[in-house]
């Protein structure tokens, strides 16, 4: 049986009623719009319930005064196939609404979806009318679903000092934890990222855009707040999963390498905490306002000031920051990542930290990093610029080779056994030259030089993505590229070629 | 610093006759589905503006729409066309329903405030909303329809197009006056919107429907 709303809600608060329906009345004859129930909610901010409510009473006023509108319903049932009960929701117009309840084997609701004075011919405009709604989460989420009393977002100053203790944790324990920066960093540096926008922004509203992205906050928040309790234990803390018992294991770790631009800094620089701190907090407000290209500048140009460090918080902010990108649905694969990490020796967590550690101790301008990692610097996500007259290929790369146009990497090639008779150095070098076509091209080249014997090896190794083009004969004709093509280019395209097949 | 303004305006210019032809395409195709000008079966639902539209599979219909976009698009970028109009007849050749599209350029064309064009591109979701609810404010059509689309723009500019034809393939004909008068019409305003890309109204002339 249908569900209806039972009748001492409605006459409860009759004159609100009223005024609330006359709205409707408004909206629906007046204006012509298509009214759902969720738009109205919004609208009058009410209850969901309390909307579906007077769209129900709305549409018997109408079939009394003979003014049809049209009515749409969500119905819920069950159903029976060969796969076992399978529970359906659907939206269905009047006409259909028999003929769909009849289809199912129970009906547990039929609630009334939208009211319209139009006949619909599909359910495009109802997603249309509430698009621009659904963006406004933190409006829906109050005015419909399950609360919970106890769960209210933090205020600033909890947050401010859950992060100061995060802050001497990770200073005492950012030596032992090396190792597990690339898989933690990832799951963790969007939680943290979040929890610092809280602290820079107002206290208003919960800065997450997304509901999905304030139940990670939350989560994070447990999982700071048991980091406390257990300090330097690798020990796993209960928690509802398996799958964030890593992440709990990794806590204090990550709580170097999880703030991708704060943490990494402290965990590598133990000159002036202090100083530091400031530093990075500016530069934190900042980028979590700006693109993450705009991010890469800023560290980078830290990089020229300082060099071994700083490349070196480049490199985990770099990798922090990409990992941040990825969006939580990845974060499973990670977790299980983490936990077939856990198994590995110890012996390879070594190697790394080792590497890690020497520069720190060398005198040596020249940083060292394993051939993976090398390819984080130069691919930052290319986002859509929106006036951007240069020709395509060229703006994305560009600026992260841009401000090192000479720096200097090298690696140890360690062979397997770890011999170090001969000392292979690959050195990336940037070179200029001009191409068959009359382009200038800078390319970035790793030339390996040994030490025992002087001969240098060239190895062009991606030179593709980080090639920059200018014109040098002929004066670029700066095509005025659209602002609107950019992002709907795609959308006439796909018309073309849908069309052709 | 005029010539870098000069730029931007051509630019703007650009870009609005590009976001207007587009947008012209995608309301045609709309309406012809909304308003049952073809069977409903031909019509294939796409993404546009981040919102489901319907757009007709038809190879001759969509040939046509993207002919007469192209060959205006010239006229779109310099301010001279008035209006579009796609005029819904029935078969002999009888005005039944007009939708216009008025097109304006802006007073001060420029694209800073909104560089990333999504308020741009919320008015004109509210734009295709909006053809698609307009079945209420209109009476039904008869069976046996079919459209063409007007373009009023000045003389100077309709003979720089017929020099343009001849090399498109794509002759454009002075509309006759039967084809534009309607006697008794009603006009229904849809929708209005501003901005500094483009200025654009919707409106429906409606005539009589029934007789003859």
């Amino acid at each position: 049986m249908g569900l209806f709303f039972p009748r001492k809600n409605k006459m409860a608060a009759s004159e609100v009623d009223g005024m609330y329906l006359e709205n409707l009345d408004e909206f629906v004859h007046d204006e012509g719009k298509v009214v759902t129930y969720k738009s109205l909610s919004h609208a009058l901010n009410v209850h969901v319930n309390q909307a579906k409510q007077m769209l129900f009473s709305f549409v018997e006023k109408s079939q009394k005064e003979k003014k049809p509108v049209h009515v749409t319903y969500l119905v819920n049932g069950r159903l029976k196939t060969e796969d076992g009960m399978m529970c359906k929701v659907c939206v269905a117009k009047e006409g259909n609404l028999e003929a769909v309840k009849s289809s199912l084997d129970t009906v547990s609701s039929v609630h009334v979806y939208s009211v319209q004075k139009a006949d619909l011919k599909d359910s495009n405009p109802l997603y249309m009318s509430d698009y621009d709604i659904n963006k406004n989460v933190q409006l829906s989420s109050s005015l419909s679903g399950v609360k919970c009393p106890q769960a209210q977002p933090r205020g600033s100053d909890e947050i401010d000092q859950l992060e100061e203790e995060k802050r001497l944790q990770v200073l005492s324990s950012s030596q032992a934890s090396s190792s597990k920066q690339p898989v933690t960093g990832k799951v963790q540096p969007k939680k943290e990222s979040q929890q610092l926008k809280a602290a820079s922004s107002t206290a208003s509203a919960p800065p997450p855009k997304t509901g999905k992205a304030k139940g990670q906050t939350t989560m994070a928040q447990m999982f700071t707040k048991k980091a406390t309790k257990e300090q330097e234990t690798g020990e796993t803390a209960k928690t509802d999963n398996g799958g964030k018992e890593n992440k709990d294991s990794k806590n204090v770790p990550t709580g170097g390498k999880a703030k991708p631009k704060m943490g990494g800094m402290m965990a590598f620089i133990n000159k002036n905490p202090t100083v530091k701190c400031s530093d990075s907090s500016k530069e934190l407000s900042k980028p979590s306002e700006q693109k993450n290209g705009k991010q890469e500048k800023k560290i980078k140009q830290e990089e020229n000031t300082k060099k071994e460090t700083s490349k070196k918080t480049n490199k985990t902010s770099a990798k922090g920051k990409e990992d941040a990108r990825k969006s939580g649905a990845k974060s499973k694969k990670i977790k299980d990542m983490s936990s077939s990490d856990e198994d590995e020796d110890l012996a390879p967590k070594k190697k790394k930290r080792r590497r890690i550690q020497q520069p720190e101790s060398s005198s040596s301008s020249e940083e060292e990093m394993s051939e993976d990692e090398i390819v984080i610097p130069p691919t930052p996500p290319p986002e859509p610029r929106a006036l951007s007259p240069s020709p395509p290929p060229s703006p994305e790369p560009s600026p992260p080779p841009s401000p090192q146009p000479d720096t200097k990497k090298t690696t140890k090639a360690v062979n397997g056994a770890g011999e170090k008779r001969r000392k292979h150095k690959r050195v990336l070098k940037s070179k200029q030259f001009v191409n068959e076509d009359g382009f200038m091209v800078t390319e970035k080249v790793w030339e390996s030089e040994s030490t025992d014997a002087s001969d240098v090896e060239e190895d062009k190794v991606k030179p593709a993505k980080t090639t920059t083009q200018t014109k040098q004969p002929s004066p670029e004709k700066k095509k005025a590229s659209p602002v609107g093509k950019s992002t709907k280019q795609a959308g006439i395209m796909s018309f073309f070629k849908k069309k052709a097949a | 610093m005029a010539s870098s303004s000069i730029h931007q305006d051509i630019n703007v210019a650009q870009i609005a006759a590009d976001i207007v032809c587009e947008f012209l395409e995608v309301a045609f195709h709309q309406i012809l589905y909304i308003r049952q000008v073809y069977p409903p079966g031909i019509f294939q639902r796409r993404k546009k503006y981040n919102i489901p539209v319907q757009m007709s599979c038809h190879p001759d219909v969509n040939q046509y729409l993207q002919d007469t976009l192209q060959t205006i698009r010239p006229l779109v970028e310099k301010g001279e066309v008035e209006k579009v109009v796609l005029n819904v007849t029935n078969c002999q050749a009888r005005p039944l329903e007009r939708f216009v599209f008025e097109v304006t350029p802006p007073v001060q064309p420029s694209v800073n405030d909104d560089s990333y064009l999504l308020r741009l591109e919320q008015a004109l979701r509210a734009f295709v909303l909006k053809i698609n609810v307009c079945d209420s404010m209109l009476d039904t059509l008869p069976q046996d329809v079919t459209f063409s689309i007007h373009v009023y723009t000045q003389d100077s500019a309709a003979a720089s197009l017929e020099q343009q034809q001849l090399v498109q393939n794509f002759p454009w004909v002075e509309a006759d006056s039967d084809s534009l008068r309607m006697p008794n019409a009603r006009i229904i305003p849809l929708k209005t919107m501003t901005s500094n890309v483009i200025k654009m109204q919707l409106y429906v002339e409606e005539g009589d429907k029934t007789g003859r």
